[in-house]
């Protein structure tokens, strides 16, 4: 089966049709998609400063206590963009700006869970390592880099439906 | 046809035409790019104001509250880059957005954010920000916090909305018949 096939067959699924169809569904998407993505990223650049100088009286640990809330912030994000992604398969899987938000994606959280990591290791010093700064600075960009990439993805598509 | 006795979206449009605001809009990437910056400005908005609202309604106790509020002025960035971008945006169609539910309710709320704003930093933060000690926060502050944080959110909401949802014809409580 090719790819577009594939496509083409999951766009036919119960699921991809009420997506698309569905009076609710696709702006109730979006929204949840817009809110939960704006806290993870949000969350993730807050972070960043922390561990870049601001705010320096809010303590690494407590900051942990934010940490359930970007945990439902990224599985909202997931379940919302995965069902986006089954309304539009091919829209996304065609263009390459889909999987360059990916790799953003993956870079802002390793980066993020680095600097998260070593700010608790670090904890108590003066202030965070010129590797930890690196680190939390490059994570600011790689979540603009995921910003960017996702709102250029409704520009740049090929293909909005293969069946 | 609408008549409009308080806004001219073509007299908009023709000033964002004039001053090249349209032509940049509407260049390969110019409403892309300024929907990246308006995402980054949100997300700064969220991640700073939200997260000393969320504290300030109880949550993240462990947190020092003066000290969190040392973040807020990167929102108030971001709130600026939203400035900037929403306004290229509105201008480029103006009566796309004068006209569009969503978007009344989008100012709406921000215009219910901006005063709870005022009215935070001209009665409560003082107090709230002056305790070191984390004594409990009043009631009062703890309802303006829910006020902020929901408001900013059917911001983003309506924000989202509007780009999707366009209205089959103009909608304008305020216009009068005919024209």
């Amino acid at each position: 089966m090719s790819m577009m096939q594939l496509f083409a067959q999951i766009e036919q699924s119960d699921i991809s049709i009420w997506v698309r169809e569905s009076l609710w569904a696709f702006p109730t998407l979006l929204v949840a998609h817009a809110i939960s993505m704006g806290i993870v990223a949000g969350g993730g650049m807050m972070l960043a400063l922390r561990a870049l100088g601001v705010a320096q009286g809010v303590p690494y640990r407590a900051l942990g206590q934010f940490a359930p809330l970007m945990g439902w912030g990224g599985l909202i994000a997931s379940v919302s963009g995965g069902l986006l992604l089954a309304g539009y398969p091919a829209k996304a899987l065609t263009n390459p700006v889909f999987a360059l938000k990916f790799v953003f994606l993956a870079a802002a959280i390793s980066l993020g869970r680095f600097v998260w990591t070593r700010s608790q290791a670090e904890h108590g010093r003066a202030g965070r390592s010129a590797g930890t700064r690196w680190a939390a600075g490059l994570s600011v960009l790689m979540w603009v880099g995921v910003i960017a990439a996702g709102r250029f993805l409704a520009y740049t598509h090929r293909l909005l439906l293969v069946s | 046809m609408r008549h409009d006795p308080i806004f001219d979206p073509d007299a908009i449009v023709r000033f964002a035409y004039d001053t090249g605001i349209f032509g940049f809009m509407n260049s390969k990437w110019g409403w892309p790019l300024m929907e990246t910056v308006h995402f980054i400005g949100l997300s700064m908005l969220i991640g700073a104001v939200g997260a000393f609202d969320l504290r300030m309604m109880g949550f993240a106790r462990a947190i020092p509250l003066a000290a969190l509020h040392r973040l807020v002025w990167v929102g108030v960035v971001g709130f600026a880059l939203n400035s900037v971008s929403g306004a290229l945006f509105f201008m480029s169609a103006a009566g796309q957005y004068l006209y569009n539910p969503a978007f009344q309710l989008k100012a709406l709320a921000m215009l219910i954010a901006g005063l709870n704003v005022i009215v935070f930093y001209s009665t409560m933060a003082r107090k709230v920000l002056a305790d070191t000690e984390d004594a409990p926060i009043p009631t009062t502050a703890r309802v303006m916090a829910a006020v902020s944080l929901i408001s900013w959110l059917c911001a983003v909401a309506f924000g989202r909305l509007l780009t999707f949802f366009r209205p089959p014809y103009d909608w304008c409580a305020w216009c009068g018949a005919g024209g």
